[in-house]
C-alpha cells in the first residue's frame, strides 16, 4: 500500500444562522422520508479569513431518507464586512438515527442537535477573495432544536502539503 | 483497485469524472464511481470537487494540447451502499492526477468526516 497524500487543514471561518422559526416539513412520495425547508433570515460570520454577514435570503431543503440520513441542501450569501458578496451553496450529511426518528421528524419531533459533515462551493468575483473559487472546503456543524432554532459551523480548507 | 485497513476492493469500470475548466484556470468536477468491496458489498461515490489546475494565462495553452501536468483533487460524496453504515457516511477526498490532459492514474485518499457533539 503507499503512504496518505499529505494534506492540511485551514481553518477559514465560523458561521452562525438565523432562522424562520416557521420551517417546514412535509413528505413528498419520490422518496419515502421528508423534506425539511428551513429559511435563513440572518446570521454572523467571523474568522481568521472572512468577516461579516450572512444576507436575510436563502435556506436548507434538506431531504431525509427512510435509513435516517438527512441530507443537507443549502444556499446562502455572505456579505463581507469590506463589502464582498459570496455565495456559499453547500451540501452535507447527518444521521438522525433510525425509520422510527424520520417518522417522529414527520411530527415535528426532533433531537436535542444534529451535526453535520459539511462540502461548500463558494465563490465569489470580489478580487479580493478570489482565492476561495481556488479552493476546496468543508465543515463542520451543529444544528440545535432549541428556541431560537441554533445553526453554527466552522468551516476549513483542504490542501495537500507541499 | 484500492485498500485501506478497513476497506478492500475494486473501482467498478464504467464510471466517469466530469472537468470543467473554469475561466481562472479551476477544473470543476463532477463524477460517478462504483466501488465493488471484496465482500461484495457496492459503494457508489456519486462526487462534486475541484482542482486548481492553471493559471489564466496557461489555459489557451492547455486547450491547445501544449501543457501537460499533474494536479491536486479534492472532492466530496454522500455515498451510498448496500452496507448500511457505509450507506450513512460522508466523505472528502484528497487525490492526485498524474495528467489533466491525457488521464492515466488518479490516486485519492478517501475519509469519512463527522462533527462531534458541542
Amino acid at each position: 500500500m503507499r503512504d496518505l497524500i499529505p494534506y492540511e487543514l485551514e481553518y477559514l471561518f465560523s458561521y452562525a444562522a438565523d432562522c424562520d422559526p416557521n420551517f417546514e416539513v412535509y413528505d413528498p412520495s419520490i422518496f419515502g422520508g421528508f423534506r425539511l425547508t428551513g429559511y435563513i433570515v440572518g446570521g454572523w460570520v467571523k474568522g481568521d479569513k472572512i468577516n461579516g454577514k450572512l444576507k436575510p435570503f436563502g435556506g436548507d431543503w434538506c431531504h431525509g431518507t427512510p435509513n435516517g440520513t438527512q441530507n443537507v441542501n443549502v444556499r446562502a450569501t455572505i456579505e463581507t464586512d469590506d463589502g464582498a458578496k459570496i455565495y456559499m451553496p453547500y451540501q452535507g450529511r447527518n444521521d438522525i438515527g433510525g425509520y422510527e426518528d424520520v417518522l417522529k421528524y414527520k411530527k415535528f419531533i426532533f433531537p436535542e442537535q444534529v451535526r453535520n459533515a459539511i462540502h461548500y462551493q463558494l465563490e465569489t468575483d470580489d478580487p479580493r477573495y478570489e482565492w476561495l473559487n481556488h479552493t476546496f472546503c468543508i465543515g463542520f456543524g451543529v444544528a440545535k432544536f432549541t428556541d431560537p432554532v441554533v445553526v453554527r459551523y466552522d468551516v476549513y480548507a483542504v490542501r495537500t502539503k507541499k | 483497485m484500492f485498500t485501506q485497513t478497513e476497506i478492500i476492493g475494486e473501482v467498478v469500470p464504467g464510471g466517469e469524472v466530469t472537468q470543467l475548466l473554469r475561466y481562472n484556470g479551476v477544473f470543476e468536477l463532477d463524477g460517478r464511481i462504483t466501488l465493488k468491496l471484496n465482500d461484495g458489498t457496492l459503494v457508489y461515490v456519486p462526487y462534486t470537487g475541484k482542482a486548481d489546475f492553471c493559471t489564466v494565462d496557461e489555459i489557451k495553452e492547455f486547450a491547445a494540447g501544449n501543457i501537460e501536468k499533474g494536479v491536486d483533487v479534492y472532492f466530496a460524496s454522500p455515498i451510498e451502499s448496500t452496507d448500511p453504515k457505509l450507506d450513512k457516511m460522508f466523505v472528502f477526498a484528497v487525490g492526485k492526477l498524474d495528467n489533466a490532459k491525457k488521464p492515466g492514474k488518479l490516486m485519492l485518499d478517501i475519509y469519512e468526516y463527522e462533527c462531534l457533539p458541542l
